[in-house]
Order: structure tokens, then C-alpha cells, then sequence
């Protein structure tokens, strides 16, 4: 490569070095060329390859350890009214389907079994990942609107559909609510969470690259 | 194949892994946690003095032993059943993400444990000091307060966002939406 290097200096056209120093410098780029890059090199040429994803990444963590601090100082207030509404909202569910499910304040119970909605049942810890991640894709406020509105009301839903669920199975398959519970659906919380955001990702910001 | 029913056969395709890896998962788990806790001893005994603590692993317990004392004395426990779950999410995620070839795929899989074990290390690394300092009643002071707060962030969001935030970074650029998108826009052209 180097040697190539010193044929492409020798037959440069209008080149207004010549000469003995002209070529010393071809030679030394050559060399230099030759020399496998630093890692501070190789660092550089990554961040600058990668510079957008990095930024999102950065813009999700920041959003992420923001939320989350903004809910424990509101804790109190989502312990007692956003989980109320979820109680209320899956004992309205409950009863729907023929359960004869009462809400007393956070707390659904029937005659055989009970249970407590808290800050961690209400969904807003999803929502705030579903919302960090709408923040952080670079894209329009219009569209990172659109996937606030959108994504909120449904990761609500989707977690009144899960109370609704675990009290059928601490009611009718108790064996297995702690499975249930702190596997399956939170497995299938944060992949609701993720699924709406690659929806909302593809269907309503992708559109006007189009 | 239109959006919608490429997600809906990627979801259709965690669940079923989700229900298929559990058993395997209960099974492996003891294993694994003894090696969790081996590791996130030497973690613990860097960083407290001689008279700490020690972990203990059991089935799909870890024990938190005060050095010096014997089982009995062992005082609280932590349920690894809830900080290992995420491991079922991350292989399911790997598994169905469509594009990827069997190679790469299972390369891409093994970076991603290896980080996720990582994280288990350092999870219980933070909840085993927390429980130790409530217990000496030491939770007011700098040290326990960051603990608290890191062990809220690990319950309530942390042990849910790691196996996702793993998966979105190893295989981000593989994923399948727009590339298709695009080649059926570059037929349709052509």
C-alpha cells in the first residue's frame, strides 16, 4: 500500500510540491496510512459513525432517571389515586364478567380473595419507559405527541386487563399467582410497552420519510 | 407482509418462548444462582469490612449471613425468583427476533446474558447491602439512601428495562421493519 502510495505522489498532476520533500511527505503519509489506528482513533470513528443512537440512548437514560424520580416524589399521590382508579377500574371489569368484586379505596375483594393495587400495579413505571423511549426517538413534537397519547391510555388498559387476570388466578389457580405475577406479566408489561412503541415507531413517525 | 401481522407474529412467537423457556428456567436457576452469589460474594467482602456479610446461596434463595455466624443465624433472604425473571424476557426477545441466522443469533444471545448476568451481579450486590444496613438500622446515612433508591429503581424499573435495553442494543440494526419496507418499495420501483 505504501509503495502504491508513492506512485500515485510521483504521477500527481499540477502538483505544486515537487521534489525531494514533496515525496519525503507522500512517503510519510503512506506510512502513517499503513499504521493500524489508536484506540482513541478507533473510539472517535465509532462515536461519529454512531453519534444519532448514542444521542438516544443518553436522551432515554435521561428521561428514564428523571421520570422515575418525579414518581417517587409523587408516589403518595399515585399510591392513593392512581391506584384507586385502577381498582376501580378492574372491579368494574370484574364485575362485568359476573365477579362480584367490591373496591373499597385501592383494594378489590370478593368473597374468597383479595388484593392491593400499588404504585408498582398501576402501570406508571411502563408508562414512563414507554414515554422515555417516545422522547428519546428522534423525530417531530407532533409525533412524539401522538405516541404520548396513544401509548399512555393503552399501557393503562393493558395493566387493568393484568389486575384483572391476577385476581382470576389468586382466585381460581392460587398456586400459581406468584408466577403469574412477577414473571409472565412482567415480562409481558415491558413487551407491551416495547410492541406499542415499534408500532407507533414504524406506523406514525416513518410515514413522512416516505 | 404488512406491519401489524409482522408484530403480531413476533408477539405470538415471545409468548409461546416465554411459556417454553419457563420450565427450563426454574430448572437452570439454582445453578445460576449459585454462581451469581460466588460472584457477587467477592463484590461484597471488597467492599464491607471483615465483620459483614456473607451470601449464602440456597435452591432460589441467597441467604444474607453475617461473617462468622452459621446458617442458623442467617437474617433475611432475597427471592431471586424476582431479580433472574428478566432472563426468560432476554432469551425470548433474541429468539424471536426475526433476520438474524442461527450464528449470529446465538453469538448476539451470549453477549446479552453476559451483560444480563452482570446486572444480576450488581442487583444483588445493591439489594444484599440494603437489607444488611436496614437491619443494623444504618439506612438513614448517604450510603443507605443511594442504596434504597437503587433498589426501588431495580424492582419498579430496572429488572423490567435491562433485558430490553440489552436486545435494542445488540440487534438494533437488524431489525427487519424498514429493511423489508424498503426492498418491497425498491421491487415495486423497479
Amino acid at each position: 500500500m505504501a509503495r502504491k502510495k508513492r506512485q500515485e505522489c510521483h504521477e500527481a498532476p499540477h502538483s505544486k510540491r515537487r521534489g525531494f520533500t514533496h515525496n519525503k511527505r507522500c512517503v510519510k503519509d503512506a506510512e502513517q496510512a499503513q499504521q493500524p489506528p489508536t484506540t482513541v482513533e478507533r473510539l472517535r470513528s465509532f462515536i461519529r459513525r454512531n453519534r444519532v443512537v448514542i444521542r438516544v440512548y443518553l436522551v432515554f437514560l435521561f428521561c428514564i432517571v428523571s421520570l422515575f424520580a418525579v414518581i417517587l416524589v409523587a408516589v403518595d399521590t399515585i399510591n392513593t389515586s392512581v391506584a384507586a382508579v385502577t381498582a376501580r377500574a378492574a372491579g368494574l371489569v370484574l364485575n362485568l364478567f359476573g365477579t362480584r368484586a367490591k373496591v373499597s379505596d385501592t383494594i378489590i375483594y370478593s368473597q374468597d380473595f383479595g388484593m392491593r393495587i400499588i404504585a408498582q400495579c398501576t402501570g406508571v413505571f411502563t408508562m414512563a419507559i414507554f414515554l422515555s423511549a417516545v422522547l428519546a426517538y428522534p423525530c417531530r413534537l407532533k409525533e412524539k405527541a401522538i405516541g404520548m397519547a396513544m401509548g399512555t391510555p393503552a399501557i393503562f388498559l393493558i395493566n387493568v386487563i393484568r389486575v384483572v387476570s391476577l385476581f382470576y388466578i389468586g382466585l381460581y389457580f392460587p398456586d400459581f399467582l406468584d408466577a403469574a405475577h412477577y414473571v409472565f406479566w412482567q415480562c409481558l408489561m415491558i413487551l407491551s410497552a416495547v410492541v406499542l412503541w415499534l408500532f407507533w415507531a414504524e406506523k406514525f413517525v416513518n410515514v413522512l420519510e416516505h | 407482509m404488512s406491519l401489524n401481522t409482522k408484530l403480531l407474529v413476533f408477539i405470538t412467537k415471545i409468548l409461546v418462548l416465554l411459556v417454553l423457556i419457563y420450565p427450563l428456567w426454574l430448572a437452570f436457576t439454582p445453578l445460576y444462582n449459585s454462581f451469581v452469589a460466588k460472584v457477587s460474594n467477592s463484590f461484597v467482602s471488597v467492599t464491607e469490612r471483615a465483620s459483614g456479610i456473607a451470601l449464602r446461596p440456597e435452591a432460589h434463595f441467597i441467604w444474607i449471613d453475617e461473617s462468622g455466624t452459621g446458617p442458623e443465624a442467617a437474617m433475611q433472604g432475597i427471592d431471586v425468583n424476582r431479580v433472574y425473571f428478566n432472563l426468560i424476557l432476554l432469551v425470548a426477545l433474541f429468539l424471536a427476533t426475526p433476520n438474524l441466522g442461527l450464528q449470529r443469533r446465538l453469538k448476539l444471545l451470549f453477549a446479552g446474558v453476559a451483560i444480563l448476568f452482570i446486572t444480576h451481579v450488581v442487583s444483588v450486590v445493591v439489594i444484599a447491602k440494603y437489607m444488611y444496613l436496614s437491619s443494623l438500622s444504618k439506612h438513614h446515612d448517604i450510603q443507605g439512601r443511594i442504596l434504597e433508591q437503587a433498589r426501588r429503581f431495580l424492582i419498579t424499573m430496572g429488572f423490567q428495562l435491562f433485558p430490553v435495553l440489552i436486545w435494542a442494543m445488540l440487534t438494533l440494526k437488524y431489525w427487519s421493519f424498514r429493511a423489508e419496507e424498503n426492498e418491497d418499495c425498491q421491487k415495486n420501483n423497479t
